[in-house]
Parts: C-alpha cells; structure tokens; sequence
C-alpha cells in the first residue's frame, strides 16, 4: 500500500513527525482511560468469582443477544434497502432534489430518537383512530419500523456520500452496454457496496447499543441487560464482562466491514450525474420513487412533531431562556472537542496513511466506539479523579475528553478517505521543495483536507451534541448540557420543552450549516 | 515559526476556550456546598434557589437524568470515594441511599430539623435520613375508562375486563418500579411476588421503559391505564389531560400503596462541612417538607406540615405497604435478579 501513497514517496526524502509518532497522542488519550479501567475491572474479578457462583445466564442471555443481533440486522438492511432506492433515485429521476433531501436528512439526525419515537407514536395513534385498528402499536414490527425510520438519516448520509464520489465514467461505459436500468439494478450495487456496508455496519452498532425505542415498543435486546446489570450490580467487573460479547462482535464486524471501505475514496473526485439525464423504466422508477419518500417521511414525522406543536411556540422563549447556560456549555464542549480532536485525528490519520493499517490496527482505532458510553465516563473518572488532577476533573475538559473518548475514531475515518483521495503528486512535490513539514502541512495539506476535517469536526459536534452516557457522569458539578436538561423535560412529561430544545438543536445547525454550504460554494468557484 | 495574524486569533481563541474551560476547577468555594441529586431538576433547582436565598450559600449541583436510571450518580458517589467531590447526595428515594451507606460513602449527620421525622424513616446511625415521599398510584385514561369500571387494585392488572395490551408499567428492574417490586417481595413474599409479575408478563401487559413513558401513552390514549409514580401523574392532571388518579390497594384488607420517600445524606469527607449541614438542616426542616409539596415533587409527606391534601388526596389517610424501608432495600437485589429472568427474554 505505501508505494502508492505520498508518505510512501515522500519517505524517500524524510517522514513527518505526524507520519512516525502521529498514533501516540491518539492512543494515550483514547486508550489509556480504558486502559485503567480495565486494570480495576480486572482486579475485582476474583472477588466477584467468589461472590457470585454464577456470572451469566447463559441459555436466557444468549437468546437474547440472537435476537438482538437479528433485530440490529434487520434494521441495517432495511435502512441499506431504502438508501439504496434512494441512491438510484437521486442519480435518475430525483437529481433536482438532492440538496433538498441531504439537509431534510441533515437536520434530522441531529433529532434525539425519543423525538423520532415520540413522532411515529402520534402518527400511528392518529391512523388507529382513524379505524385502522390492525396496526400495531408494540412488538417487533413496529419497533423495527420506527428503529429503521430514525436510523434512516445516518444510513442516507453515508450512501449518498458514495453516490458523490462514484465515477462518470463507470455510468457512461455502462451506459453504451444497455439500458440505464441495467447501470442501477446491476452495477450501481456493486459500487455503493463499501458505503452499503458501512452504513449497515454503523446503523447495526447504533441500534445494538439502542434500548430506548425498542422499549417503548415492548421489545427487549442485549443492551437492557447489560443496562440491568449496570444499575443493580454496581459493579464494574460484572458490567464490563456482560458488555464484552457486545463489545467484541461489534469491533469485529466494523473492522472487517472498515476494511473494505477505504477503497472507494480512491475512485475520484465529487461527481455531478445532473448532465447525464438517466432514464429509468416506470417500475424502477416507482421503486426508487417510494424509497426516497420513505427516507422523507424518515425526516418529516420527527420534524412534524417539533413544527407543528402549538405549545412548542408558545414556550420557546421561556425554553431558551431556561437552557441558555446549559446551550453554551454544550457548545463550548463540542467546540473544543472539535479544537482538540481534530489535530489529533489529523494526525493519526496521517499516520495510518502513512504505513498502511492493518485489520489489528483498525481494531485499536475503532474499539473505543464499540464501548458503552457509561464505561468510557467511569474509565474517566478512574483516570482523573485524584486531589493532583482535581483541576482536570472538575473542569470542563472532562466532557471534551468523554466526547474524543468516544467519537474521535470516526473523525479519524473521515479524514483517512479525504488523505486517501488527495491528488498525491502535489503533496509529493510540496515535500520535495518544501523540508519543513509544519509549512508544508499548513499550506498545503491543511487546505487540501479541509473538507474532510470539516466534516469530522461536523461529526465529532453533532455527535458530541447528543452524547449524554458519558457526559452525565462527566460534566462537572454546577454545568449541565443541552442533551441532559432536554432528557430531563423529557422524564418530566415536558412535551413542548422537549421540542422546544430540539429545535433550538435544528437552528444551531442550520446556522453553522448555512455558512459553511456558502464558503464551500465560493471554495469550489 | 512564522505565525500569521489568522493563526495567532486562533490560538487566542482557543486559548479563551480553555480557560473558560478550566475555570469552574479554579472557582473559589468557600461558601457553596456541592449537592448530587437524583431529583428531577424542574423541582430540585427551585428548592436550591430557595436555599440560596435563605442562607446566601451558592448550591453547586450535579443532576442524574431518567434515562440513566437515576444510577449514574450513584455510581459516580462510588467510583469518587477515594476523593470525594459532592458533600450532599439528596436521592428522590431511598434504597442507593442505603446502598451508599453500606459503601461507607457516607457520614453521620444528626440533624435538629428531623427530630420530628418517624423513626422509621431515619437510619439508627445518622447516616441518613428519608422525608417526603411519592406514592405509586395508577393513572387512568378516562376517555377510555369510565369511572365506574377505574381499577382498583394492583392485582386489577391481571382482570380480564382490561385488554393486557392496554395497561402498562414500567421495567420493574429500574428506579421505583424496582422499589415497588422489592416492596412486594418483602410484604407479601418471594414466591407470591414472582408469581404476580410472572402472570403480568404471561398476559402481556405492555412494559415500557420509565414511569414517564407509562404516563405518556396513558395520556395519548394508547393505554387505557398503567401505574406510575405521583409526581409524574399529577404532572398529566395539572396539564388538564384526560386522565384520574386512583390510589390502589385502599380496601379493607388490601395492602395499601407504595409511599417512596426522599432520602439526603452526608458525602464521607475527611473535614464535615458547615454549608452541607445547613443545607441537610435546610431540606430536612418542615418547611422545605411543604414547599416540596407545594411545588409538585412530593405528595405524602411524612409529618404533619399543615397540608390537608395534596394533589387532591388526603395522605394522612391513604393505607400505605407496612414494610420498614431496609427490609425493602434487603430485597431489592434478589427481586431484580429474579425478575430480570421474567422480564428480559
């Protein structure tokens, strides 16, 4: 791999510090918490052998975490089925409507999931009343549906990335060979296979680590257990161990499915399929047409909620004012989580970059995002709370750290597929003329990369934004978050308030969204 | 290095950042006093801005959220025993208080607000003492009920008259539901208690995730009724939503209903802190008792407070569980580990 990359050549001359030390930051801020955590675990194993004869319930949990893996399954395919749909129906007859649907979906991941539950209660409470009594209102079904709904804008997300980047070329070859129906039906599958499986791969995780919605519909899955065990045990040996097949499957699927993924960033640059007019044949067409409307109904019922409720408006100034500390600090924490986390992941990245990963390397990487949010606060809280590091544990870089603890790995991802899709002759020549690596890193990688850091530091502030395991346990006393006051209405029946912070959400991000859209337009022009 | 004026704006401001960052670790704290509370936040902040302006003490807090369960802090008293942060754990019920105490996290406290407090709700060493509490009632959707046929009894949930998918509870693994459970436990028997939940679940009553999601689908009507705690109730009434509260188990010979109590603590310090007790003195004293039932937190206070109903209900009269409060904490673990087996599949 390193003969084709620009660190591979730029070895010749000298590596960057980046490219030889750049996974030591990463590793000691991300694993050495978890790291100390797991020591502690592990020395009150023998302790709890002796307490307890019986650890695990095997027949009772074992079926249960089958069941779990084939719940989390089913949602994957069904969000990769309809983002698939989606897909073709952005390249054919949906082109005019892509910006639209991409800030839809936008707008919509950043919607709790009790939001989009809460939705899809109202609107299928309104088709009962209508008479429509056989739908049901728990149970696996509904459960899946509702879980593949607000699952629906992170899966999109991905695979309309895909669509993005594939190649004219591809389409325009194909095209000479047969109808444009074959392009989709045949090939497109194929080349959106890497952001297919990523996408299941990440939806799959999300709804594995999910208990809320399926609880609401009656339904049990593996995270409830290790939830059980966390809040009655009080004991981290034993929460750690029932975590741990969780933990392991999912590392192991995403590492695999990583693997595959990083090869479609070297297929090119961002594509525009409006000039090429695919037609597609009635049926393919209704197809695709139905799965695009499922991915807006996926965006409408949650925002339906949030638009249409009449309290919402008539609380939002009393909502805003009574959350403003808490909106500040959330965005003074995810701002320097962008502030820190972004160099470090530049450079981890690079590093990867540089000496080509292998399946045990993206193991350490991605480990941490398997990790219950709960064990990555108490890993925290086990590494910082000491009268030396009082000035660390009750500051706000507590949350920061929880946030990278968690999240950074994905921004790490984002920018390895920009650094792996950078025109490598220009890096090639600013190393040869340029020595210093900081200059040339400044003005010439930085710039390059910017999208790509961009959207990590978009991801690591949504995600960051929502994040509330860790950083209840994280946030030091007298401050609080946006996500913890907005779960605290939540509890309290609060509807309009809910709503009201979720909004407040929605505008945030259309503010940073908005300028960010115009300087990426005045970049490109 | 050649730094331009765009990088040296953004070191400053990054600078900024972290500074605003560390300042809470810097603030002086002399005449705080840093509280953990389990409370919902709508009432436990307008009890600490009372406190505050009463004692001119600043209360440093740190809130648990629903949707931990109302462990995190617990877990986090825990994990910071070895260098403590909070001086106060004011729990919204009673049994991680218990908990806590047999973690050696806390500190005796004997405080003149309680002496008028029932022995019954105050540990015999002082390390903590319990006060108003919440009832668990059943809140009925009466678009859907009519009076008449209102449940009555817990066991009510097992009536076939009530379709099973249209009565709910919450997970009785977490928070009071799990208390309610152990109560049952420690009243009425191991088996007799695994026997009522195994038959709820062989029914098919709905199980949701939290006292809050119970009430909410009562109120949309997708549960003809469930049972929930009081304060999450009286919420829907006061909002005029079509639902009635019926406090269960008030007939001859019935049980009676589960009263949780609020519990509050002293965090173990190597130094007792003034400001701690005087906000121990503070929430324990009767006026507190009744400004939290003037608020909505609690409805059954444990003395008299010169309240003659709240929430419409005159507590003095309501039949509670006669089980001591540690007698329930002893039961809670078995109870969660056998339901676990019946709840979770």
């Amino acid at each position: 791999m390193n003969r084709f990359t620009y660190a591979g050549r730029a070895r010749q001359t000298r590596s960057a510090w980046p490219e030889r030390f750049g996974h030591w930051p990463f590793l000691l801020l991300i694993w050495l918490p978890l790291a100390v955590l797991f020591v502690r675990a592990a020395m009150g194993l023998p302790e709890l052998a002796l307490r307890d004869g019986r650890l695990f319930d095997w027949a009772r949990e074992a079926w249960l975490l089958i069941k779990t893996l084939v719940y989390a399954s089913s949602v994957a395919g069904t969000v990769c089925l309809i983002g698939f749909l989606t897909a073709a129906y952005v390249i054919g007859p949906g082109q005019r409507q892509i910006r639209s649907l991409t800030f839809l979906l936008l707008i919509s991941l950043t919607i709790p999931s009790s939001v989009h539950a809460l939705g899809w209660l109202k609107w299928l409470g309104l088709i009962r009343q209508l008479g429509l009594d056989g739908v049901a209102s728990r149970g696996w079904v509904v459960s899946w549906l509702v879980q593949s709904m607000a699952m629906l804008p992170v899966g999109l997300l991905i695979i309309a990335g895909g669509v993005l980047v594939q190649n004219r070329e591809h389409f325009l070859a194909a095209r000479l060979l047969g109808p444009d129906s074959r392009f989709v039906v045949k090939i497109l599958p194929g080349l959106l296979r890497p952001q297919l499986l990523a996408a299941g791969a990440i939806v799959w995780i999300l709804t594995l680590n999910d208990y809320a919605i399926p609880s609401i519909f009656s339904v049990n899955t593996y995270a409830i257990e290790i939830f059980v065990e966390y809040s009655s045990s009080y004991s981290l040996a034993r929460t750690i161990l029932k975590s741990l097949p969780l933990v392991l499957l999912q590392t192991a699927v995403l590492t695999i499915i990583l693997k595959l993924v990083p090869q479609v960033f070297l297929s090119g640059r961002l594509q525009d399929f409006s000039s090429l007019k695919v037609r597609f044949p009635r049926s393919l067409g209704v197809l695709a047409g139905l799965g695009s409307l499922l991915a807006v109904l996926a965006a409408a019922i949650p925002l339906s909620v949030i638009f249409l409720s009449k309290e919402m408006w008539l609380d939002l100034g009393l909502t805003f004012g009574q959350s403003v500390t808490d909106y500040l600090t959330s965005l003074g924490i995810s701002a320097l989580a962008i502030a820190i986390g972004s160099p470090l992941a530049l450079s981890m990245a690079r590093w990867i970059h540089a000496r080509g990963v292998s399946r045990k390397g993206l193991f350490l990487i991605l480990g941490p995002v398997a990790i219950p949010g709960t064990l990555t606060g108490i890993a925290l809280i086990h590494l910082f709370n000491h009268p030396w590091s009082n000035w660390i544990y009750n500051s706000l870089l507590l949350p920061v750290l929880a946030i990278l603890g968690r999240f950074l790995p994905f921004a790490v991802l984002v920018i390895l597929a920009w650094l792996q899709r950078l025109d490598r002759e220009l890096i090639w020549a600013a190393r040869l003329l340029e020595p210093d690596d900081a200059r040339t890193t400044r003005k010439i990688l930085i710039p390059l990369l910017a999208p790509g850091i961009a959207t990590g530091a978009t991801l690591l502030f949504l995600l960051g934004l929502g994040e509330l395991g860790a950083t209840v346990l994280t946030v030091p006393p007298g401050f609080s978050t946006l996500t913890i006051r907005l779960y605290n209405y939540l509890h309290y029946g609060a509807t309009d308030r809910v709503l009201g912070l979720s909004f407040l959400i929605i505008l945030t991000i259309v503010l940073i969204w908005v300028p960010l859209l115009f300087w990426q337009r005045s970049r490109r022009s | 290095m050649i730094v331009k004026p765009s990088g040296r704006i953004l070191l400053l401001a990054l600078a900024l950042v972290m500074s605003l960052v560390l300042l809470p670790a810097c603030a002086p704290r002399d005449k705080t006093v840093t509280v953990y509370t389990s409370v919902d936040r709508n009432f436990s902040e307008l009890v600490f801005q009372d406190f505050e302006k009463k004692t001119g003490i600043k209360v440093i807090a740190g809130y648990d959220t629903e949707a931990s369960k109302t462990t995190g802090l617990v877990n986090k008293l825990i994990e910071e025993a070895n260098n403590p942060q909070a001086d106060v754990f004011w729990n919204g019920e009673f049994s991680q208080t218990i908990l806590l105490k047999e973690k050696g996290i806390l500190m005796p406290h004997d405080s003149p607000a309680a002496t008028d407090i029932p022995a019954k709700y105050r540990d015999p060493e002082g390390l903590w003492t319990a006060f108003g509490g919440r009832a668990r009632v059943i809140l009925v959707n009466t678009r859907l009920v009519e009076p008449a046929d209102y449940p009555t009894r817990y066991a009510d949930f097992l009536a076939d008259r009530y379709p099973a998918d249209q009565i709910g509870m919450a997970y009785p693994l977490f928070g009071t539901t799990a208390t309610h459970a152990a109560a049952l436990y420690a009243h009425d028997g191991a088996d007799a208690a695994q026997a009522f939940f195994q038959a709820l679940q062989d029914r098919g009553i709905r199980i949701v995730d939290g006292n809050g999601v119970v009430r909410d689908l009562v109120v949309d009507g997708q549960l003809m009724f469930g049972i929930t705690d009081t304060d999450d109730a009286l919420g829907a009434v006061e909002r005029g939503d079509p639902v009635a509260i019926v406090v269960p188990d008030q007939g001859p010979g019935e049980q009676g209903t589960l009263i949780v109590p609020n519990s509050v603590a002293l965090v173990k310090k190597s130094q007792p802190n003034e400001n701690a007790q005087a906000f121990l003195d503070y929430i324990l004293s009767p006026e507190t008792e009744k400004y939290l039932a003037e608020i909505g937190w609690i409805q059954a206070p444990v003395r008299d407070v010169g309240l003659s109903a709240v929430g419409g209900v005159d507590w003095n009269l309501v039949r509670t569980i006669d089980v001591p409060l540690s007698q329930i904490y002893e039961q809670l673990e078995p109870s969660q580990s056998a339901l676990k087996q019946i709840f979770i599949r």
